[in-house]
């Protein structure tokens, strides 16, 4: 053979084995993401993947920080204020916030998804699967971290599954994370009972007894006082619509003791003496730090924090930065309670009490903005606000402890707590005699949370809890749902109130979810 | 040796220098043993006019030449047993042995017929329209050069059976896009793979239209298997334009096009509005009065935006190609530049595209080529949702200023769209450099190697900008956003090509190499705010946005080995096979590898004995039928692993932040290992018949393309807290049937008449099998096994209802009608059923959203009976993928006059019309419902009306005007359009030869002409970018009707 085809031949094997060969080019790394072999092996990992876990809360409450329609605003202002009595829907509102404002849901309402609590759910879930692998790993991850990172992971998941409970009742028990998708995630719901007893409180204890105690907590996240505020709050639940009763009351009250024995996000032992008293709240002056800055406060026990560099617009249903809010103030409301501007400090803190453009739709507590007789006009397009939601707070303990002491007939340490709360806004105690029943006392305390606790995410279950949606939702709804003749203009009130009690009182499960998981059911009434 | 610098070397990727290194080592190498003859000849038609351009190529070699503008060749030979085969356009291809001779004299006589046409069937091979098994259509030289094709979707449109181009007629910057024989893949749009002078890519956007030579679009699998990994969609050939030896050629061409918005739609004016609203506030006549204050400037306009946002756009086109070649070198290198200011003000593209082509014969043995171009894209996007859609939604009555005659921004909560299109900024741009070398060897007479290295580099970026004048009451704070993305793509390929005749009758060709490529993908992006100046964009001026800046970075590649080989007996019995081989990233390690086969047979049954009766009148019948089987890896890069992803970022993103700490967490895309290669399996059976000299070339086809395991991503049950993963979601069928027919009725010396048809009858989309955890119902459409894909999924709107009493309904759900109504409409004194008689049963009541629908709520079908009118009432009404489309180009040519009219239609599809049904939802007191709304709502009870009650105290309460579920928004989609006209004039020789050139050419042509259709809105004709939602009018740029002019001359 010539030696040109010799020259000629190895040059084209060359090629060839340098276009064919290498068959590790079809075997690449991943460029934007880890796999999960490749992670939970130190003291970030468990960092980032707890905050990953608080994101998808902090994005359920808050909303996605965008301002776009689907996210206008977290659930929490939506479950648990605009059903009830102090807001409504605006000019401005979608079909599914009106929907809320007059008890008409429907399961394509926009709220009524639960897929942002179950991510909540399954970061946790692959937290509890995880972290327990790291120490191995990193020396430096001590069981204390480990513990406390864990009691986090068990109490946000314990959490998430309460609100699902309190919005939808039953739903799917998910504890593990969901990574083979050759396996159905199809799953039929779980009795919200079972889903109490056998998942949110074992979680919650779970969560107590790995908590690091007599820490001084950063507010942002549980600590020791938020589980017990937890406890105390789904054993609330459990006592009233669960039927508990009494059994349940005492034991929310056991674990009202046990938070009073944490430390504030100050340092502060909540109450020392397990009796809390005026010096352990917040003063009425500084009553807008609850809000503003819950970092300073001895009040505060667990807020979501944001910042709207990183996480977008704060854009609640209430937003001052928007002019065209899909929620307003309950105009009855703000006339009844702006009537009290002198009396109840907590009116100019929260609300404006002018009725112009732009101002009635406006919620200005989570803001450091005082109206004042000129009013002032909303900061439109300016996105720039953090808003820091309460989650829980001693505030909101207080009137639950005076419920539970109310609902077990212990009438004077019930005026005990309610009047720490209302003392501090009117500046003057109800005496016993003004509240000689239980009735008259129970009322009381829902009408003083009406107005501590305005847009703090509470209200609808604080009617149900109290079995008063029907008394004060009623007429409320009879007004909302009345209809106007289209030739004369005339509005004749609806008489049938909130109907289809109770299976109304929990939300529709969403197309969405019943379109991607033919197990689930949809809830009678719906 | 010297060459070797001049060579430019890419990136030193190893493999990448040694390709080249190697090629240049085979210049280098064969260029030493080089040896040749000269021959030379002339070329001329059976009229004694000398041909330009024609081929003269050495039969089983690389080399070659063209004819030049005296017909003449010179061409060196390797010795004297050569033939020349000369072959040129339209004319029957010669071979002419070399046997000592040293000059010629040719001539080549007209071919009325395309059988000797050489098809690119791709890696190198070339078959003859005659021998081909599988279904190949083409756009000729000559199609192309009478179209004058402003993009490839334009030069395709209504050309080739099964071939759905679409182009927006009107948006400057939108491609088009092109989808062969229905849908056969969901994932990554439904583009085919554009094979551009051998080198494989995704989109043909750096190409100029005027480059091409000629297209080839392979429709079956017998085809296109051999690109197996990426050709499920079909494949789409391109050969552009080289250099043919001698004197170097001019050619410039420049059009001027006028453009007009071809469907102009009924606006809302002041006085429908004022009239509505009187209607609104009780009463036609004697409602409250709107607007009562006459005197005020800003309220007593009647603004027709439509007329304020379109203009006359002007288009213009500057090509300027040369090219020529002398010694073995080719060359043909172009410029073209296009200025489109298009019909929304201020919206416009501008782009440039160069591209040289260069060619080298270096020894008789060895050529090598080089093809380089660059394209300089941009333009202004203009937000079709911002302003094309504002048209419709802010009152008439507002002014567009200001009192100091600036442009006003908001105003009753609506953006002035005028101001949005003038100060508005989107601007895209893209750069890409695209470089492919080419190496061949001939081998032996028979076989031949080619390597080749291709590397394409996209940068695109992207700058947004509103300035504070038109953000809501001027307040700020103004913004913009810049995002760079660059895409790198690389792409080596080696095979050898095998062409040899066996004992005359038996012709063997095959073709087997190797080839792999690579992509990857960068991104970044930052959004800014509170400029401190508006007329700079970069970051120093302005406040970064934390949550808008990120980056994204990703790639992929495949490896591929290939073999094909086709064996003709006597041109009689032809059959081919063809296997492939592939391995993608995109899959997990069991799945990487796909293997894919596909055959083929074809039967000259005209060459039989037996059919010697049908000489007279039929030239040529085959019989021909494919099978094989194609690939997709379409899927996200990594979607087979479950990852952890990490972010700063709006958590809308999915990304998190908490308190300062960015999050970790899995993706909500879960990772499939046992994701694989998507099949698609096509049938194609067709008769090729040629009869009457090739005056008539009938093409009857029929294929069935089924995919199997379509990539596509799976909605999981929210409660695993995920969103999605990658699946094999099921599969789908595609069957039609094709008639292409090409005739000549007429021709004779002076006049000529060629008609070019096709045919295309469809039933595409047909889901055969779905995986049972699939979604069923995405936004408007249903999603279901023994469905087809583009269903929509909607309520059935029956009218609206006259009175309250009217909504009455006996056990059975038949509809009452009332009797004896009271002016309220809220009583009536009896009911009758549709058939007269009288009911006395219990009356029903359908309800939606919880309330008993009244007068002036829509009419819903309750197809379940339950009495609620609800998402489970929702069914099937329509499909948006057309069952029939047809193209046809008509040709008259008259001396020097050349006229083609192309009128394209497609039959059978829905649209659904989103832009009229958002216009009608979000009416309010700040937007107008549409015209058709005003005159045809409900108002009083007892109106007989169309449109539900949609006054501001009652509308949508009772869910009435249901957006993305009306099915009085579902209209007809077809329409036959003239879509192109063009009357050329090639000026006589003497002329022409006066100014030295060598040809002239002037042309009038008008596009989107006429447009028959009963769809109201814009046009019916649009991109959509998810297979799944075809048919969903959403708001497109408008299509214009264009006028243009032309002059192309060639020196």
């Amino acid at each position: 053979m010539k030696m040109k085809n010799i020259i000629i031949i190895a040059t084209l094997l060359v090629i060839a084995i340098g276009v064919g060969s290498c068959k590790k080019d079809v075997s690449l790394q991943p460029s934007s993401g880890v796999t999960i072999d490749g992670y939970f092996k130190n003291q970030n990992d468990i960092t980032a993947s707890l905050a990953g876990i608080y994101s998808a809360f902090q994005e359920e409450m808050e909303g996605s920080g965008n301002g776009s329609d689907e996210g206008y605003g977290g659930r929490y202002h939506y479950w648990g204020d605009v059903r009830g009595d102090a807001f409504t829907s605006s000019t401005y509102a979608t079909y599914s916030v009106i929907e809320m404002a007059h008890n008409t849901l429907e399961f394509s309402n926009s709220a009524a998804d639960w897929a942002g609590l179950y991510k909540t759910i399954g970061r946790a879930n692959l937290a509890i699967k995880y972290f327990p692998q790291v120490p191995a790993s990193d020396p430096n991850v001590t069981p204390t971290i480990l513990n406390n990172s864990l009691a986090q992971a068990y109490a946000l998941r314990a959490e998430s599954y309460f609100y699902i409970v309190r919005v939808w009742g039953d739903a799917p028990k998910w504890t593990d994370p969901y990574l083979d998708i050759t396996k159905s995630g199809n799953k039929a719901r779980t009795k919200a009972a079972a889903l109490v007893d056998s998942l949110i409180i074992p979680d919650l204890t779970q969560a107590y007894s790995l908590i690091q105690k007599n820490q001084t907590p950063t507010v942002w996240y549980v600590g020791e006082g938020a589980i017990c505020a937890m406890l105390a709050d789904v054993y609330m639940w459990r006592a009233s619509v669960m039927g508990g009763g009494t059994a349940d009351y005492q034991n929310a009250i056991s674990w009202y003791n046990k938070l009073f024995l944490a430390k504030a996000p100050t340092g502060k032992v909540y109450s020392a003496t397990q009796s809390p008293a005026a010096a352990d709240i917040e003063t009425a002056a500084n009553w807008k730090n609850l809000f503003l800055n819950p970092t300073q406060s001895v009040e505060p026990i667990w807020s979501i924090n944001w910042d709207y560099t990183v996480n977008g617009c704060a854009c609640i249903p209430v937003f001052v930065g928007l002019s065209n809010n899909y929620v307003q103030l309950d105009p009855q409301f703000q006339a009844t309670w702006k009537l009290q501007y002198k009396t109840d400090m907590r009116v100019s803190k929260s609300i404006d009490t002018l009725n112009t453009l732009n101002h009635i739709n406006l919620l200005y507590k989570y803001y450091n903005l005082i109206p004042n007789n000129t009013g002032i006009t909303p900061v439109a397009s300016n996105l720039n606000f953090n808003v820091y939601l309460p989650m829980y707070r001693l505030g909101d303990v207080l009137l639950e402890y005076a419920e539970a002491s109310a609902q077990t007939g212990d009438l004077a340490t019930a005026l005990k707590y309610l009047n720490l709360i209302h003392n501090r806004a009117y500046g003057s105690n109800y005496t016993s005699a003004q509240l000689p029943t239980q009735a008259a006392m129970i009322n009381a305390i829902l009408q003083e949370d009406l107005y501590e606790l305005l847009g703090e995410g509470k209200r609808f279950f604080e009617l149900i809890r109290t079995n008063h949606v029907h008394a004060i939702m009623d007429p409320i709804l009879n007004l909302r749902n009345g209809v106007t003749d289209p030739i004369t203009g005339i509005t004749t009130p609806d008489t049938k109130g909130f109907q289809d009690a109770p299976n109304r009182y929990y939300w529709p499960v969403s197309q969405s979810a019943l379109n991607a998981n033919p197990l689930l059911k949809q809830n009678p009434g719906y | 040796m010297e060459r070797i610098s001049t060579q430019p070397i890419l990136k030193p990727r190893n493999y990448l220098l040694k390709l080249m290194l190697s090629v240049l080592v085979i210049l280098f190498s064969a260029s030493v043993f080089a040896q040749s003859i000269r021959v030379t000849g002339v070329v001329k038609d059976p009229k004694g006019e000398t041909l330009v351009g024609v081929n003269i190529l050495v039969k089983g070699t690389t080399i070659g030449t063209g004819s030049d503008a005296n017909g003449k060749f010179s061409i060196n030979i390797p010795n004297n047993n050569a033939v020349l085969v000369v072959s040129y356009i339209g004319h029957i291809t010669k071979e002419i042995p070399v046997a000592g001779k040293t000059n010629f004299d040719i001539t080549l006589s007209e071919n009325e017929s395309n059988l000797d046409e050489v098809v690119v069937t791709g890696y190198g091979q070339t078959v003859k329209r005659s021998d081909l098994v599988g279904s190949i259509g083409s756009v000729s030289a000559r199609q192309l050069k009478e179209r004058q094709p402003t993009s490839l979707a334009d030069a395709l449109e209504g050309q080739i059976a099964g071939v759905q181009a679409v182009t927006d007629g009107g948006d400057p910057l939108s491609p088009g896009t092109i989808q062969i024989r229905g849908m056969s893949t969901l994932n990554s749009g439904n583009g085919p793979l554009y094979v551009i002078d051998g080198i494989l890519s995704d989109d043909a956007s750096f190409l100029n239209a005027q480059d091409i030579a000629t297209i080839e679009v392979l429709k079956d699998a017998a085809s296109a298997a051999i690109y197996g990994v990426r050709g499920a969609n079909g494949v789409i050939l391109i050969t552009t334009k080289g250099g043919q030896e001698g004197k170097a050629r001019l050619n410039v061409n420049y059009y001027h096009l006028l453009g007009r918005l071809a469907h102009k739609l009924q606006t809302t004016s002041a006085r429908d509005l004022t009239y509505y609203r009187r209607v609104e506030n009780g009463g036609a006549g004697t409602g409250a009065a709107v607007n009562p204050d006459s005197v005020s400037t800003f309220d007593n306009k009647d603004n027709d935006y439509q007329d304020l946002l379109f203009r006359t756009s002007n288009k213009d086109n500057v090509n300027i190609s040369l090219s020529g070649g002398k010694g073995g070198l080719l060359y043909y290198g172009s410029l073209n530049y296009i200025n489109d200011q298009s019909i929304v003000i201020n919206s416009y593209a501008r782009s440039l595209i160069s591209s040289l082509n260069v060619e080298y014969q270096a020894t008789d043995k060895f050529k090598i080529t080089n093809h380089i171009s660059f394209n300089y894209t941009t333009g202004n996007a203009i937000d079709v949702g911002n302003t094309a859609n504002q048209v419709f939604q802010r009152n008439p009555w507002v002014s567009l200023y200001r009192p100091d005659g600036s442009m006003a921004g908001y105003v009753e909560s609506k953006r002035n769209p005028v101001a949005y299109a003038l100060y508005g900024e989107n601007v895209p741009t893209t750069y890409t450099i695209q470089d492919d070398m080419i190496g061949n060897y001939q081998f032996t007479k028979d076989l031949r190697f080619t390597a080749s290295a291709s590397a394409r580099l996209d940068d695109f970026n992207r700058q947004t900008f509103i300035p504070l004048s038109i953000t809501s009451g001027a307040l700020g704070p103004n913004s913009g956003t810049s995002f760079v993305d660059d895409k790198l793509y690389y792409d080596l390929q080696a095979f050898f090509n095998y062409n040899k005749t066996f004992n005359k009758d038996h012709v063997l060709s095959a073709v087997a190499g190797f080839s792999r490529d690579r992509h990857n993908d960068n991104g970044y992006n930052l959004a800014l705010q509170n400029y401190l100046s508006e007329s700079i964009r970069v970051s120093s001026v302005a406040t970064l946005v934390n949550t808008g800046i990120n980056s994204t970075a990703t790639y992929s590649s495949t490896e591929s080995m290939f073999a094909r080989a086709q064996y003709a007996y006597k041109d009689k019995y032809i059959v081919n096979g063809t296997f492939r081989r592939d391995g993608s990233s995109r899959f997990g390690p069991d799945n990487k590898w796909g293997n894919f086969v596909a055959g083929g047979a074809a039967w000259r049954i005209s060459s039989e004995k037996f059919m010697d009766w049908s000489k007279k009148w039929l030239d040529d019948a085959k019989i021909r039928g494919s099978y094989g089987e194609l690939g997709n890896d379409k899927e996200s890069d990594f979607a087979y692993e479950t990852l952890l992803n990490f972010g700063v970022g709006t958590v809308t993103t999915n990304s998190g932040v908490y308190n300062g700490l960015n999050a970790a967490y899995v993706s909500p895309n879960l990772g499939n290992p046992t994701l694989h290669w998507e099949k698609t399996a096509i049938q194609n059976y067709g008769i090729d018949l040629t009869m009457f000299g090739g005056r008539l070339i009938v093409t009857p086809e029929f294929y069935i393309k089924k995919t199997n395991g379509l990539l596509s991503s799976q909605i999981l049950p929210e409660e695993t807290g995920l969103r999605s993963g990658a699946v094999n979601l099921g599969n789908i069928s595609n069957k039609g049937f094709e008639v292409t027919i090409n005739a000549t009725p007429l021709v004779n010396k002076n006049f000529s008449w060629n008609i070019n048809g096709n045919i295309t009858f469809q039933d595409a989309g047909l889901i055969t099998y779905l995986n049972p955890t699939a979604t069923a119902i995405q936004g408007s459409y249903l999603v279901k096994q023994g469905g087809h894909i583009g269903d929509f999924y909607l309520l059935k709107n029956l009218g609206v209802y006259r009175w309250d009493v009217s909504n009455a309904y006996d056990v059975n759900g038949n509809r009452l009608n009332p009797v004896g109504v009271n002016a309220a409409g809220t009583t009536a004194t009896g009911y009758t059923e549709q058939d007269g008689s009288t009911y006395t049963g219990a009356i029903h009541q359908l309800t939606r959203n919880g309330k008993i629908l009244n007068g002036g709520s829509t009419i819903w079908q309750d197809v379940n009976n339950d009495g609620v009118i609800d998402e489970n009432d929702r069914q099937v009404l329509g499909n948006a993928i057309p069952k029939i489309l047809f193209g046809v180009t008509n040709y008259f040519t008259y001396k020097g006059f050349t006229l083609s009219v192309l009128v394209n239609a497609a039959f059978g599809n829905k649209v659904y019309n989103s832009v009229a049904n958002g216009v009608n939802n979000e009416s309010s007191n700040y937007t107008p419902p549409t015209v058709a709304a005003i005159y045809n709502s409900w108002i009083h009870p007892g109106d007989i009306a169309i449109y539900p009650n949609m006054s501001g105290a009652v509308k949508d309460t009772y869910g009435s005007i249901a957006t993305g579920e009306n099915s009085l928004y579902l209209e007809n989609g077809s329409f036959i359009r003239l879509a192109s006209v063009k009357l050329s004039y090639n000026f006589p020789t003497k002329i022409v030869s006066k100014i030295k050139a060598r040809n002239i050419q002037a042309y009038v042509y008008g596009n989107n002409l006429l447009t028959w259709t009963n769809y109201d809105w814009f046009d019916p004709e649009f991109t959509v970018t998810n297979p799944l939602q075809q048919g969903f009018d959403s708001g497109k740029y408008p299509r214009r009707r264009e006028l243009g002019l032309g002059l192309n001359i060639g020196f």
